[in-house]
């Protein structure tokens, strides 16, 4: 199980600083409002990927819109394996 | 490298090459090339072009074989080096380009929007040489087309830092002119032919398989899109001019399908596998090759015949199951 904390550190390790200072990150954040490129999500996707030994369906994880969206589909994943 | 920085790296990829050729031609007016800046052009070349051939589109788009790990990065910063685009951008490009070839949805058809007469076909060919990259709407979601790359640590490495690569690809020339004469003259000439003036003519290379392969030249396979196979671009394209050869059968190692095809990315990757170092190479053998160009001709090829799948992944409905092999 990882929380939204372990997601937006992933986040900021990805950005180096460069996210906007106003931005708020919990699960309603969408992934293109951070101004994250496709590679930065896909960065995050796989490192999570990595980290927790799980493999994602590509196809969904390119659905994922919102940190919302990405949580519940590593948890999903976590869950299963 | 995000929307804006991309577009930047385009116009000046575009450009710092033809400056360069300007150059080059004014010191070749005063006699000031030496040898030694034709065999760093040569070796620039050689490098980039099968970066480009072997290493993004063989080994990376269409998976036509296996290699080592440190054979995948050498390729892959090769093609990099050739500044063309990070492997994942491009490959996510070049394998929605097969899935809906001189279709709708294809990134770099001559045919895109057609207008009647010459000024039309001028506009749809220059389109797909060059045109077509300086479209700003024109994204390819790699993680749609190319998980497969997204998921190697090192093509992420590549893509993210692709500008270093690509600055490589004037440095190193430079470098090996200062080898070979000794001077900063040198190492300048060097620089100039071995990065700007082979930018610009491999590139060019490459585009015009994008354009002139798609209008100009012969179809031994009815396939469902315009793609020719061009015997003068073969020597110099490493192969990838066999075009039409190359959408009949994507994966296929060789493009070349007749002993008198030339194709060195072929030879390279068949010289890999003697040497170990390439497995799973595509074969295609005569009898499939005429089994698949007998069906083509029943459907009657071209770009209006219909091709199964008939639209771009990206403009599937959300959440619709793809996999690497809908794409390649
Ligand atoms: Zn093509
Ligand atoms: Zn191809």
């Amino acid at each position: 199980m990882i929380t939204i904390e372990t997601l937006s550190d992933l986040i900021r390790r990805e950005m180096r600083g460069k996210l906007p200072a106003d931005v708020q990150i919990d699960e309603t954040t969408r992934l293109d409002e951070l101004g994250l490129s496709s590679l930065q999500v896909s960065e995050i996707v796989f490192t999570l990927e990595d980290e927790h030994g799980v493999e994602f369906d590509p196809a969904k994880a390119a659905d994922a819109q919102t940190l919302g969206d990405l949580l519940a589909l590593t948890n999903e994943v976590l869950e299963v394996g | 490298m995000d929307g804006r920085e991309h577009y930047t790296f385009i116009l000046l990829s575009a450009l710092l090459p033809l400056f360069g050729v300007a150059a080059a031609v004014v010191l070749l007016w005063n006699q000031l090339v030496g040898p030694a800046d034709l065999v760093i052009f040569a070796i620039m070349y050689v490098i980039a072009g099968l970066g480009v051939s072997t290493g993004y589109h063989r080994l990376l788009a269409h998976r036509s074989f296996r290699t080592t790990r440190p054979l995948r990065i050498f390729f892959t910063a090769a093609g990099a080096m050739a500044g063309q685009g990070p492997p994942v951008i491009w490959v996510a490009h070049h394998r929605r380009h097969h899935r809906v070839a001189d279709k709708p949805g294809d990134p770099h058809s001559p045919y895109h929007d057609e207008e009647p007469g010459l000024k039309g076909a001028l506009k749809g060919l220059w389109h797909a040489h060059m045109g077509w990259l300086f479209d700003r709407g024109l994204s390819s979601d790699p993680m749609r087309y190319c998980p497969d790359i997204l998921r190697d640590k090192d093509m992420r490495f590549i893509s993210k830092h692709f500008v270093w690569f690509v600055t490589a690809g004037v440095v190193l020339p430079g470098v090996l002119g200062f080898a070979f004469t000794g001077t900063l003259f040198g190492a300048f000439t060097g620089a100039l032919w071995g990065g700007l003036v082979r930018f610009f003519f491999a590139n060019h290379i490459t585009y015009a398989v994008n354009s002139i392969g798609h209008y100009f030249g012969r179809r031994r396979f009815a396939t469902p899109d315009e793609s020719r196979n061009v015997g003068w671009l073969a020597l110099f394209s490493f192969g990838e001019a066999w075009h039409n050869n190359h959408h009949a059968f994507p994966r296929s190692a060789s493009h070349g399908m007749r002993w008198y095809e030339i194709d060195i990315s072929a030879m390279v990757i068949g010289g890999l596998e003697k040497l170990g170092l390439a497995t799973n190479v595509i074969r295609i053998d005569r009898e499939r090759q005429e089994q698949k160009a007998v069906a083509w001709e029943k459907l009657g090829g071209g770009r209006h015949a219909r091709a199964t799948p008939d639209k771009p992944l990206a403009h599937r409905p959300r959440a619709a199951a793809v996999g690497i092999v809908d794409v390649e």
